[in-house]
């Protein structure tokens, strides 16, 4: 009994995680996931319940044959789930893109200033955090709007001579998103460089790189594991993101948060609504783990170092 | 008034006043849709505590309901939504010993909203409005003439709204609405259930789709209020409320609200009982308070959308009372049209045919 | 700086010393060079030569300015005066990549995203013009000869610190520099390894006939390998010589007293006695004997006597023969294997440290604590100082 105890006590750092993902991810996906495989109804719940507690094994086989592949099949007969698909990894790489074109330099200037000056700097990236991003969205359609801020700066100092329309716009969206999740490629970008020895780069020049070429060849591989995590940081939140599009963006942008909240909306169709969330699990789950593989083999190489 | 109705997240707006017996009522109502100054007079009469949160589109509020344990006690769908949430149980029939004022109600309306909750047995109407056309007077009139006229030639002849593609043009996000509005256009019976017809309509929307701005169902008021677009195929009483933001911040812009001459939907707020509500008394409570003339004739002199209280006419503003735009004559209340709710395979078939209008795929 | 006794002078230098050749043209010449940081002076008006060829080390205690010298010269830094002149030019407004020096860095800096081969192949990449198989056979004779040809293709990562030291050499020699800069490179390094990388080290500089500057804080290390020690302290150059001038003939008290050990006396010269000087202390009432190197008188400027361990013997027996014969108490006794040192108080607070080789097994060691005893050194041994 007492080693028992102790047997789990040992355990419980490997556990905790476990029992983590148990809860907070496995579960509502296998929920998810059940819905899917379940015929659409309209009323309440909005979906045939597929799956009771299970008496026996006949009883399990009965209540899978109960499941069906109709959402799956609706996904398939149409090209639209597709196109949404692609267009919101069209938009969440350029996103990712832009924000790794932006947040790189900002990051790589923090960590080039002063070392009494990064804790401020630090706190500058994430102080917007303190409010919801939905305000500051909200505070990006009064920017961008006809006879809003920019415009009117735009008009005053006669760079333009008519209101540009940048609201309601692909564009819109882009500055919506990268604006949204730039911290999210600044901070691990610039812990990543801020954890890489000045004497890497001293050596580079030292053996004859010029500043340029110590900074492709030394300073970017090094930071390549901070890029990573920026990018998927950035591209996951950015590839399901609905609420952006929707403010900012004309009602033509296809995403697949968008569709899916179609779906569930429009339609009160949960099974494909599911079937579509679960898709977007398996889309996402690929780099994910590739993440993860990078990020392990990271950690092994500074422990080697260490 | 509300600046910001955020879509699918509510704001909330709560009225506190605190009581010995801690009662409490939940309400879920479209954005811009009361003088909040009433919620405070209910808590005051009724000693309710009062929780007042917002939504933009009937899509939303179904989706609520559907999935159960919405937690509110009054909600306010559209009729047409109404009758197939009936069907699946959502709701439950009101108790008419507490609903005293109900001796008021407008035999008129009773009667077209019987057609989705037969015998007005689960909700009470609380406004109705049409879905016509906003115009920015001075903007529309630069580009087509002073006599643009009043068809729904402004939104669904490409020749026209292509010119006012650079003034910007929203539309409702909401495909029950927009393509009966289109079917209605070419000619077909706007409450047609056929597939083809409904196709019909979503290719008329996708010609003029190049020339539209935005498809939304909120943001239009400020946007005509502050001469950001010209043109909005919306909801009455919205349109209204624009009119009336310009003029307040007397910035030059003039908006008029258009009932297509071809004719337009004509649309019902009902206010309805979940089945799961926790405080049913006070539900019948706020809802037979919103029945005073009274009070419901505030509220209509603020948000500009007609009532179904027959009572609380002469109580109204002229200028609200006898607008047609409002209250539409006998004659035009003959071209308007009312909408029944789809099934679920008909209701894809409308979805998908907005996404390819909206999205283009 | 404090000013050397002039009497007591320098045996003569033999074999390699090109700094003793007065037409000979230094390859890096310091020029009164101050560095600044903010209010802080960390190199304080230095000049220095090195000649081609030599083994040099920077000696001193950390935060003494050694290191910002070398990099100085590396062109990390930026002298705030001064100017360094390497091969005739000044550098000082020359890029590191373009300087014709290498450094091997105190933490290696080895690439760690890169092989062995790679990071060794890093800087002829940047030479420009060599062909790639040229590269590969120089990267090839490189790790020959720091022995690791067999690790070529393994990441840093996966090598001992030993073999990451050997990496870095070889990555600072591939570009064949003029001048080598060697920052602390044995110092994560345990002791036996230690000792025999520093004699791999003389020899690789030998054959390949480099220049080598060396930046250190163990003294040992430096009078091995170098050639000529720079001792520093506080960012000024306290004495510039070879292991034996410097060790032998300290011009400071400082340098006396870091490199090796030593003890230290206050001195007053009183007069003659046939060739030496004496000398009143504190050690005893008889006064100490000096002799300079050529029996010329010691000045009366020397107010300090420096006499090292090992130059003093100390006895049961009183000796006999020497003028320097003192009585004493030994108060401590260090003992480490080899050798022991004595600490002989000869009078109240003036103490006198003595080394014995343990010829003889500890056992049998006649003198312990509290044991009345005799110190004694030849007038010669000891160094006299101004302060």
């Amino acid at each position: 009994m007492m080693s028992a105890v102790r047997g789990l006590t040992r355990r419980l750092p490997i556990l905790i995680p476990f029992f983590w993902l148990l809860v907070f991810f496995l579960t509502p996906f296998f929920i998810v996931l059940q819905i899917s495989f379940a015929e659409f109804q309209y009323g309440q719940p909005p979906y045939v319940p597929n799956f009771r507690k299970v008496e026996g094994v006949g009883d399990f086989f009965n209540q899978l044959q109960m499941m069906t592949l109709y959402s799956y099949e609706i996904l398939l007969s149409d090209n639209l789930y597709w196109k949404a698909f692609l267009s919101s990894l069209r938009i969440a790489a350029v996103a990712t893109f832009f924000a790794l074109l932006i947040g790189y330099p900002l990051a790589y200037a923090m960590s080039r200033a002063p070392r009494s000056w990064q804790p401020i700097l630090l706190m500058a990236v994430i102080l917007p955090f303190w409010t919801s991003y939905l305000i500051r969205i909200y505070a990006w359609k009064a920017i961008l709007q006809k006879n809003g801020f920019l415009n009117n700066v735009l008009m005053e100092l006669s760079v333009i001579t008519e209101p540009l329309t940048l609201l309601s716009t692909p564009f819109a969206v882009y500055l919506g998103i990268i604006y949204t999740y730039l911290p999210f490629m600044v901070l691990p970008v610039y812990s990543s460089l801020e954890k890489i020895d000045p004497s890497y780069n001293e050596a580079a020049r030292d053996l004859g790189a010029s500043g340029l070429t110590a900074f492709w060849r030394v300073t970017v591989p090094l930071s390549l594991p901070g890029v990573i995590a920026g990018c998927f940081l950035v591209f996951i939140p950015a590839m399901g993101e609905w609420v952006i599009p929707d403010l900012l963006g004309g009602s033509g942008t296809l995403m697949i948060g968008k569709q899916l909240a179609t779906e569930l909306f429009n339609n009160n169709d949960w099974p494909v609504a599911a079937a579509v969330a679960v898709c977007m699990i398996m889309v996402l789950i690929v780099p994910i783990v590739i993440f993860q593989r990078a990020q392990e083999s990271d950690q092994r190489r500074r422990q080697e170092e260490g | 008034m509300k600046k910001f109705a955020l879509v699918a997240v509510s704001a909330l707006a709560t009225v506190a006043v605190s009581t010995a017996h801690a009662q409490e009522v939940r309400v879920y109502n479209w954005s811009d849709y009361i003088d909040e100054s009433l919620l405070e007079k209910f808590t005051e009469e009724t000693g309710i505590k009062i929780t007042y949160d917002l939504f933009d589109s009937n899509e939303v509020l179904e989706a609520k309901l559907l999935a159960g344990g919405s937690g509110y006690d009054v909600v306010v769908p559209s009729a047409s939504f109404l009758a197939r949430q009936i069907q699946a149980g959502v709701f439950q029939q009101l108790d008419q010993s507490q609903l005293p004022n109900n001796v008021h109600l407008w035999d008129t309306i009773k009667k077209a909203t019987a057609s989705s909750d037969p015998g007005n047995a689960y909700s009470v109407n609380y406004m109705w409005g049409t879905t016509g056309i906003g115009v920015n007077v001075d903007m529309v009139a630069e580009r087509l003439g002073d006599d643009y006229g009043s068809s729904w030639d402004l939104v669904f002849d490409v020749d026209k709204i292509s010119k006012l593609a650079d003034c910007g043009v929203h539309i409702l996000d909401a495909p029950t609405e927009v393509i009966p509005a289109a079917m209605n256009y070419l000619g077909l019976d706007p409450t047609s259930q056929e597939p083809d017809d409904i196709a019909a309509g979503g290719e008329l929307l996708e010609s003029i789709r190049p020339y539209v701005t935005k498809f939304h169902s909120s943001e239009y008021i400020d946007a005509l209020a502050n001469g950001e677009i010209c043109l909005a195929l919306g909801w009455s009483g919205d349109v209204f409320i624009a009119l009336y933001e310009a003029d307040d911040a007397d910035n030059g812009v003039t908006i008029e609200y258009v009932v297509p001459d071809e004719g337009a939907l004509m649309w019902f707020d009902q206010m309805a009982v979940p089945s799961d509500a926790e405080n049913v008394a006070e539900a019948h409570a706020f809802i037979n308070f919103m029945m005073d003339p009274q009070n419901i004739a505030d509220a209509t002199n603020y948000v500009y959308y007609a009532n179904g209280n027959l009572t609380s006419q002469p109580l109204l503003e002229e200028d609200v009372i006898g607008d047609p735009a409002i209250y539409p004559p006998e004659e035009t209340q003959e071209s308007l049209y009312v909408l029944a709710p789809y099934p679920p395979r008909i209701q894809r078939v409308v979805t998908r045919t907005w996404t390819r209008v909206v999205t283009g795929s | 700086m404090t000013q050397q006794d002039t009497l007591i002078s320098p045996a003569p230098t033999t074999g390699f010393s090109p700094w003793a050749e007065p037409d000979r043209e230094p390859l890096v010449q310091f020029r009164n060079v101050t560095k600044r940081f903010g209010s802080f002076v960390a190199v304080d008006n230095v000049s220095l030569n090195i000649y081609q060829r030599e083994f040099f080390a920077l000696l001193g205690p950390s935060g003494c300015g050694k290191t910002t010298l070398m990099r100085m010269l590396a062109g990390f830094e930026t002298p705030t005066s001064g100017e360094i002149i390497v091969d005739g030019k000044n550098i000082v407004d020359v890029a590191p990549d373009k300087r014709p020096i290498n450094m091997m860095f105190q933490s290696y800096a080895l690439f760690p995203h890169m092989s062995v081969e790679q990071n060794v192949a890093f800087g002829l990449h940047r030479a420009g013009g060599a062909a790639k198989s040229e590269i590969a056979d120089r990267t090839q004779r490189m790790l020959k000869l720091v022995q690791l040809d067999a690790f070529a293709k393994r990441k840093p990562g996966q090598l001992s610190g030993g073999q990451k030291q050997r990496v870095a050499l070889a990555r600072a020699l591939a570009r064949s520099p003029k001048i080598l800069l060697l920052d602390e490179p044995l110092a994560a390094l345990d002791k036996k390894l230690r000792e025999q990388t520093q004699f791999e080290l003389m020899n690789i500089q030998e054959e390949l006939g480099l220049t080598f500057l060396i930046v250190t804080h163990d003294q040992q290390e430096a009078m091995t390998v170098s050639s000529r020690i720079g001792v520093m302290r506080a960012g000024q150059l306290q004495q510039i010589g070879t292991p034996g001038e410097v060790y032998e003939y300290p011009q400071t008290g400082f340098v006396a007293d870091f490199i090796g050990d030593t003890s230290l006396f206050d001195i007053e010269v009183q007069g003659r006695e046939g060739d030496y000087t004496l000398a009143k202390w504190k050690g005893a009432d008889s006064p100490v004997y000096l002799r300079s190197v050529d029996d010329s008188p010691v000045s009366e400027a020397a107010k300090v006597f420096s006499v090292r361990p090992e130059k003093v013997t100390v006895s049961r027996e009183k000796p006999t023969g020497e003028p320097n014969v003192f009585a004493g108490k030994v108060v401590d006794i260090a003992y480490s294997g080899s050798q022991s040192v004595y600490h002989v108080e000869l009078a109240p607070g003036v103490v006198i440290k003595a080394l014995d080789t343990n010829r003889l097994r500890l056992v049998s060691s006649t003198i312990t604590w509290n044991d009345q005893v005799w110190v004694s050194w030849r007038a010669r041994s000891g160094v006299v100082l101004g302060s």
